[in-house]
């Protein structure tokens, strides 16, 4: 179906992908624990991880089962979420033209893994007292 | 070689830099009309904040007495958009109940004295669209002033921008009372050296993934732990002591890395990368 869309324009090219990696990194609460122990600067004063639905317009915290035209409204919501916050990082490296296909076939990506699974993303609040030097 | 080294490595610091910031503007595809995942998380972490708030009140009152030096607050990768002045009203409104509490459990005379002056700087590398920031500002202004008719009047406040990576020093010793950072910290300074420079490949994607190298894994791990102890030995020098520090960030709730819940989106983008490098592919051998 994306073929007869957008025609065979091949756009990225192997080395390019390959040399893009993102500077990100989802800890567990543990290795963010880990991290403060050993920093010996700060006693935790608060810690939870709580969990927000994959679609930012999705407010049922429900596990149900998602019917295609919500997956597919979910898939393009979710895929402008991360075309705000990483979008001018692609551009940066892929160049600004392969951004609207690129999050078009995001979005199909979404739909698709919506209906299987459910996905939620896991969101860590640490609440820190800063120590008095010794 | 070192020099080499060392100069790949700024120039991968330098990409981040310059390249990463949420999408400019308040347009359809623009972050400022993107952010409501952000919103939901500072919402829900709002009884942590204002927690935070009251007792760095309450620090700063200690410290330098009533109506004495400004609190100051700094909110560490603001963005541009509705969140960043949501941070903002939420931080004054804390500050307005916490001086009405003590105003009427400590029943001071004069009503606990001048209201603190509160200086609240907002952060972000200099990508950031601080325009659309400050353009925003004299609106919020307006509509803080009416929505707080029936509540405690907000204090005094002033609003400054600070461009600049949190993995800097950004305050003088000893002059904050209160960071916040919401969906922030789970970005890295860089891309590792070894993956930036292609010494080590993690080939076809983009993060850790289920097949993901051990040694692909250990060189993010370390670069999340040199990056957090890093922010936070940057932010202890810099806070009043005993101040505090409340940190929203994405995290990981699968105790297997390779397994993490982020993974699985950003493979789905990198599958999304995947298929735009197949086109060329069969541009190339039409036989397949």
């Amino acid at each position: 179906m994306y073929y007869c869309m957008h025609g065979w324009q091949g756009r990225v090219e192997k080395e390019k992908l390959d040399s893009f990696n993102l500077p990100f990194y989802a800890p567990s609460m543990d290795e963010v624990t880990d991290v403060i122990a050993r920093s010996q600067a700060f006693d935790v004063t608060h810690i939870q991880l709580f969990e927000t639905n994959l679609d930012p317009h999705d407010d049922d915290d429900m596990e149900m089962e998602m019917n295609e035209d919500a997956a597919v409204q979910s898939g393009v919501n979710v895929a402008r979420t991360i075309r705000a916050v990483i979008g001018p990082l692609i551009a940066g490296h892929f160049g600004e033209h392969i951004l609207d296909d690129l999050f078009e076939l995001l979005a199909n990506n979404v739909a698709v893994h919506l209906r299987k699974v459910k996905t939620k993303y896991p969101v860590i609040v640490v609440s820190l007292k800063a120590r008095r030097a010794k | 070689m070192r020099w080499l080294a060392s100069e790949s490595c700024r120039l991968a610091i330098m990409k981040v830099e310059r390249d990463f910031h949420m999408s400019r503007g308040d347009g359809e595809d623009s972050y400022a009309s993107n952010s409501r995942v952000q919103e939901k998380s500072i919402l829900k972490t709002r009884p942590v904040l204002h927690k935070a708030v009251t007792a760095a009140h309450a620090l700063c009152l200690i410290s330098s007495g009533p109506g004495g030096g400004a609190m100051v607050v700094a909110d560490l990768g603001c963005s541009s958009g509705p969140n960043t002045l949501l941070i903002v009203s939420e931080v004054l409104g804390a500050v307005a109940d916490s001086r009405h509490e003590l105003a009427t459990t400590m029943m001071v005379v004069g009503g606990a004295g001048q209201p603190q002056h509160v200086q609240i700087f907002l952060n972000d590398l200099p990508g950031n669209d601080f325009n659309l920031v400050f353009r925003s500002l004299e609106q919020f202004k307006t509509l803080a002033a009416r929505d707080r008719r029936e509540k405690p009047l907000l204090p005094p406040y002033y609003v400054a921008g600070l461009p600049g990576s949190f993995y800097t020093r950004l305050f003088p010793d000893r002059s904050v009372h209160l960071f916040h950072s919401s969906y922030c910290l789970m970005w890295r300074s860089k891309v590792p050296d070894e993956l930036a420079g292609g010494a080590v490949l993690n080939e076809g994607h983009i993060y850790i993934w289920e097949t993901t190298p051990p040694a692909v894994v250990a060189l993010y791990r370390r670069q999340f732990q040199e990056d957090l102890s890093l922010f936070l030995r940057l932010r202890h020098t810099e806070l009043v002591p005993g101040g505090h520090m409340v940190l929203t960030f994405l995290g990981r709730k699968s105790k297997d890395v390779l397994r993490g819940e982020l993974s699985y989106t950003w493979g789905l983008l990198a599958q999304a990368l995947q298929s735009l490098v197949k086109q060329v592919s069969s541009l190339l051998f039409p036989f397949y």
